[in-house]
């Protein structure tokens, strides 16, 4: 019984694995470990996943809750506040490169000064992959809401890449591409 | 030049294509260690169920819990106080079935007390050695505290010499109200364990907190008239039974879990007094079990010794007896009366609490303080009398007070020994036995240890 709901639990799970996680990094980033994230919401979603309804799917279910718990965890948890060597070294370990990890620094920091919503947005759609309807029923919002969410959020992540260098200098951030 | 748009969709791009932090594996793994049935708990605490926070939790008690064992002989002294009177403790353990007795004895009046802290004492004290074997000599009753109903071990209940060599130690005549008497086993005989479980072996402190926690409960639950009265425990396994009385569903579910550790059988019993506690089986005047209690020295008269001289001689074997342990200590005590005489009095606190050690305990101790006084040339045989005066600014040997470059090995053999100094505290040893303590005019206080051969 057990092996089997495990056994069911990760069949359903693999293919949310990478949009999900992406998203967990995301939303975390210089706050929390990722991994922490996930096993919270893996642990709920797994004690939970007998009484999930059909019609919900794993990964909005997983979505929702680790924009829940995020709140939670990181009142908790100690607040971390820049990238730091242990999120740089185990990225490095994964050889990926220095330009690549600076991108990723900067992106992230960029998503987490938008509004809300409109990161929230952003990185489902743009990291995670999912499709506007998608992020409506996740967020509880209409697809119309939801584009509109995005191409703001897009319009102030430009504006913030257009802005002089100083800035970006004052948040600790040295990226050889603005 | 690339365009903002460029750019953005450049990050987005290099974030997706970037490993993930988290492999599948890991999941799976994690996953696969999941409770099988959905019996977690509720939400609110999954939120704070991570290895980090079980790690915050249990390693702080974890902490706690180690220091608090190191302090566990401090408490205990400190929790059995109230039953440190100036006696002996005495335990009792696994009587053998071919165990001697000795028969007609006749007590003076106690003159020395002396408390018995660890379970070899009583061994040494009580104990016969034949042929290489040690029996334990081993029985304790109250005589005017049990009730006719409890006293399993009346005086004129313990029938004469058994034709089968046994040796009878009975018939005491002692000062006071407490008084030793010797079970009884006959030879051969096997105490009835078939129906439950083995005599139970508790340590000191196990015995300790039993009494306590008996006390405490009999009382509340009205049990006992008095958190002072004599109690006799019957532990069949069907039922429990206090003092002959059978307890009500609720209160024999209870009491049959707080006496688990006694075990049960046919003739499984606990013996409650303020002075001990005896939990073993009881069959007729025999016992075969632990204990702990609080008991006078009997000065031994020698002719004890010439009867179970006698009696070992008609069983043809070669003995050295221990029950001369007393007037050991006594002689040690004239003497250390005798080279104190002139030496001025000991400066310390007024202990509360005695010395108690164990048998491994006092061994080491003993061997430490021999190997200590020969390399410092006080002693020239481990043979040699030693009082050592346990001040809190000096130590004297002998009356004498030991040079002041030698006085911190001294000093570092008591910390590893945990005993502390004290206006009364000494270490008193002969060639047989050591005593460590508080010594009262007229009375010890600590652990006296019969050396062997």
């Amino acid at each position: 019984m057990s092996v089997t709901k495990q056994q069911a639990f990760m069949e359903a799970y693999r293919s949310c694995h990478e949009p999900f996680v992406r998203y967990c990094t995301a939303i975390v980033h210089g706050k929390m470990a990722t991994e922490d994230l996930v096993q919270d919401v893996l642990l709920s979603a797994y004690k939970n996943y007998d009484v999930l309804s059909s019609d919900t799917p794993l990964l909005h279910y997983l979505v929702r809750a680790a924009r829940n718990r995020k709140v939670s965890l990181w009142r908790k948890s100690k607040h971390r506040a820049e990238f730091t060597e242990d999120d740089a070294a185990k990225l490095k370990s994964r050889e990926t490169p220095p330009d690549v990890l600076l991108d990723i620094q900067l992106l992230y920091r960029l998503i987490q000064k938008l509004p809300e919503a409109q990161g929230d947005a952003l990185l489902l759609f743009e990291i995670s992959g999912f499709s506007m309807k998608e992020i409506a029923i996740i967020q509880d919002s209409t697809e119309g809401a939801i584009k509109t969410k995005i191409s703001r959020g897009r319009k102030l992540l430009k504006q913030m890449l257009s802005e002089p260098e100083s800035e970006s200098h004052s948040t600790g951030f040295k990226s050889n591409m603005l | 030049m690339k365009s903002s748009n460029e750019r953005l969709d450049e990050l987005f791009r290099s974030v997706k294509e970037a490993p993930i932090e988290v492999e599948i594996s890991k999941v799976e793994g994690f996953v696969s260690s999941l409770p099988e049935v959905n019996n977690m708990p509720a939400d609110g605490a999954n939120g704070s169920l991570n290895l980090k926070i079980i790690s915050m939790i249990s390693l702080p008690l974890l902490v706690i819990s180690v220091l608090y064992l190191f302090q566990i002989p401090e408490v205990v002294s400190e929790s059995s106080i109230d039953e440190l009177n100036e006696g002996v403790e005495v335990m009792v353990d696994t009587i053998d079935p071919d165990i001697l007795s000795l028969s007609n004895l006749e007590i003076d009046p106690i003159s020395t007390l002396a408390e018995f802290s660890a379970l070899d004492s009583i061994f040494d004290v009580g104990t016969v050695e034949i042929s290489g074997q040690t029996m334990a000599l081993s029985s304790l009753s109250i005589e005017s505290k049990l009730s006719p109903k409890q006293d399993l071990l009346q005086p004129s209940r313990i029938p004469e010499m058994e034709p089968s060599g046994l040796i009878a130690l009975d018939q005491y005549q002692v000062g006071a109200d407490v008084r030793t008497d010797t079970m009884r086993i006959p030879e051969g005989s096997q105490l009835s364990i078939a129906s439950g479980t083995p005599p139970p072996e508790l340590s000191n402190r196990q015995m300790k907190q039993l009494k306590k926690s008996l006390y405490s409960n009999l009382y509340s639950d009205g049990l006992i008239p008095a958190d002072t009265s004599t109690v006799y425990i019957k532990l069949p396994g069907s039922q429990v039974m206090i003092n002959g009385e059978r307890l009500n569903e609720g209160l024999a579910t209870a009491y049959s879990k707080l006496t688990t550790i006694a075990g049960f059988g046919e003739h499984r019993a606990i013996k409650l007094s303020p002075d001990l506690i005896l939990v073993g089986d009881f069959v007729g005047d025999d016992f075969k079990g632990s204990g702990v209690g609080l008991f006078p020295i009997p000065p031994i008269d020698t002719s004890v010794f010439t009867e179970l001289d006698r009696s070992l001689e008609r069983l043809g074997t070669q003995t050295r007896y221990a029950f001369d342990f007393s007037d050991d200590w006594n002689n040690l005590n004239e003497f250390a009366e005798k080279v104190l005489a002139k030496t001025p009095e000991q400066i310390g606190k007024k202990r509360l609490l005695s010395v108690d050690l164990d048998g491994d305990q006092m061994s080491t101790l003993y061997e430490m303080l021999q190997r200590q006084l020969l390399e410092d040339n006080l002693i020239e045989s481990e043979t040699d009398w030693v009082i050592l005066g346990i001040g809190e600014r000096t130590i004297t040997f002998n009356g004498k007070e030991i040079p002041a470059e030698n006085q911190l090995a001294y000093r570092s053999i008591l910390k590893t020994n945990r005993i502390k100094s004290g206006a009364n505290r000494m270490i008193r040893i002969s060639d047989k036995v050591i005593g460590v303590g508080d010594f009262k005019p007229g009375a010890f206080k600590g652990t006296i240890w019969k050396l062997s051969n």
